[in-house]
């Protein structure tokens, strides 16, 4: 299944009912899988509308918020609403699309570090380096932000890595601790490379050669949802 | 933020706190003997002079988040959990101390000799003039005190939160701490798609609601019916009020004018525009626009120079907080 169509799958596991946002270059993948999402998605006019729709949303419903951008500009337009929903703890998920994996880091056409540039202003936030990440990035993100002190979790993920063809597998490990021990039988197994829609093996940028595995709820730490320090 | 989430028609209740919050309130706090604080954070605008906040008081802290805990006001006793599961069982060990409530009636009595002293006051508007204050009851009239309304930051905002009269939880969203210019409206679209069947209000300053207008196409494309109540000053009145009192008025591109046109905006979105510019007619002009089933701008043209009272000066201790003059012109 191609990784855009498992993040709408992982969406619609968590229940969501209506996102929020604007499509571009690096979130093709994403809005070409929309047209078939079981959601409602509510095209708004700029970003920042989009990321403080999606509060309104969660404050209205105590549901999470989700809003999505594009790379570069549509994602440092959603920096404000970040920081809002950080300053007054409304759960919301943030997903941005990011350029090719071989051109982060080369000022590439519509690139932002926005992981970078929103870190004080998160709760977690996730870089997707693998395409077999995004369903349990997107449980783990809901779970983040809704749980505890609610604020928002930003995933970025890069185009190529959403247009990746990968194996879904439904993410069915809560995310509550405490975690299953590491027997699970993905987490025995070699990784697999992904396929590129051209079939050409990706080496991208941010894996070694040997790509990284997909973080496990079997295998892994929890992410650590500190807030930044403050004073 | 939280208002709602405890009745303002309650009894105990005695308005919000801070900067513009309720002589009451802020007295209250300075004299307490006991702060129980859930899940709230002591802003600067909450506090006043940090340093003479609450003098006497001993302090109970609950919040889930340990960081909250002693961050900007020292806790006596510190309770790290969901206010959810705290309170219950908070209130049944207090209950199973079986105090003596009378002990509290002096207290009590003190608080509503201070109400009735210092109550939230302002000057009518006369000849139809529109007063800021006026326009928040009549938009509870309109609406019954039963809407999810959405704020702007401002002056409009405060005078939101002292007269609107909130009764239920998440009915008030607002930009409460980073303080978003502009977050009204897109707020107002996305409680709407969440609540379809609740009245969603967006009360908007004419400084704010330009900041994110173009969300005014989304409502038409998308068919999200909000209702934008415009409080239309002319002015980024807050910032103009404080030029006034603290710059020694000094006004300093704070004049938005009379641009735009908001009726013909809204119009151009293909939203449904409408105009009050008398108080005599404004709620039943609300009450049109809730019943209008699209999107809907009402410029409301308000007094353009009032300010929002009783207020802390920045700085100052929240014991000087300053009223409303009476029988000034403004």
């Amino acid at each position: 299944m191609r990784a855009a169509d498992t993040l709408m799958e992982s969406l619609k596991a968590e229940g969501v009912k209506d996102v929020f946002g604007i499509p571009g270059g690096a979130n093709l993948p994403t809005y070409d899988a929309m047209v078939d999402a079981e959601f409602r998605h509510v095209q708004v006019r700029h970003e920042q509308g989009g990321g403080h729709a999606a509060e309104g949303y969660a404050q209205a419903s105590g549901r999470v918020g989700v809003a999505f951008a594009t790379s570069g500009p549509g994602a440092t337009n959603l920096v404000t609403a970040i920081a809002d929903a950080m300053m007054d703890s409304v759960p919301t998920v943030f997903i941005t699309g990011q350029v090719r994996t071989e051109l982060i880091g080369t000022d590439g056409f519509q690139e932002a570090d926005i992981l970078g540039a929103t870190l004080p202003f998160v709760k977690h936030s996730f870089a997707v380096t693998d395409p077999r990440q995004i369903p349990e990035y997107v449980h783990e993100a809901f779970h983040l932000a809704s749980t505890g002190r609610p604020g928002p979790v930003l995933l970025d993920i890069p185009m190529d890595l959403s247009r990746a063809d990968i194996d879904y597998e439904p993410r069915t490990c809560p995310a509550t601790s405490p975690r299953p021990r590491a027997t699970s039988s993905r987490s025995g197994s070699p990784p697999k490379r992904w396929r590129t829609p051209a079939g050409r093996s990706s080496t991208p940028a941010a894996a070694s050669s040997t790509p990284t595995p997909p973080r496990s709820c079997a295998s892994s730490p929890a992410p650590t949802a500190s807030r930044s320090p403050r004073r | 933020m939280g208002l709602g989430s405890f009745p303002s028609t309650h009894e105990h209740w005695l308005g919000m706190l801070g900067m513009h919050g309720t002589w009451t309130a802020n007295h209250a706090m300075d004299k307490a003997d006991l702060i129980v604080c859930i899940g709230a954070r002591f802003d600067d605008r909450i506090t006043g002079k940090l340093d003479e906040f609450a003098p006497h008081a001993k302090v109970i802290h609950i919040d889930i988040d340990p960081a909250e805990i002693s961050k900007n006001v020292g806790a006596h006793i510190p309770i790290v959990g969901d206010a959810k599961q705290v309170l219950p069982k908070l209130t049944r060990e207090y209950r199973a101390l079986q105090t003596d409530s009378s002990r509290l009636d002096d207290w009590w009595n003190t608080l509503r000799g201070w109400q009735d002293a210092h109550p939230l006051y302002y000057e009518a508007g006369e000849n139809g003039e529109i007063k800021p204050q006026f326009m928040i009851e009549a938009m509870h009239r309109a609406t019954q005190g039963d809407a999810i309304i959405t704020s702007d930051v401002g002056q409009h905002q405060m005078w939101t939160a002292q007269y609107y009269g909130f009764d239920k939880p998440r009915r008030w969203i607002n930009s409460g701490g980073l303080g978003t210019m502009g977050f009204g409206l897109p707020s107002a679209i996305g409680a709407k798609v969440a609540c379809p069947d609740e009245q969603v209000v967006c009360i908007a300053g004419d400084g704010s609601l330009i900041m994110n207008i173009q969300e005014m196409a989304t409502c038409v494309s998308e068919n999200v019916p909000v209702k934008v109540f415009l409080m239309n000053n002319g002015y980024m009145g807050m910032v103009r009020q404080w030029q006034e009192l603290f710059w020694d008025r000094r006004y300093s591109s704070v004049d938005m004018g009379s641009s735009p046109d908001w009726v013909k905006l809204a119009e151009a979105f293909g939203a449904k525009g409408m105009r009050a510019e008398n108080s005599a007619d404004l709620e039943e002009q609300m009450v049109a626009a809730l019943e209008h089933d699209g999107p809907v701008l009402l410029d409301v043209r308000v007094a353009r120079e009032e300010n929002c009272y009783p207020m802390i000066p920045p700085g100052n201790a929240a014991r000087d907080m300053v009223e409303a003059p009476r029988g000034a012109v403004s």
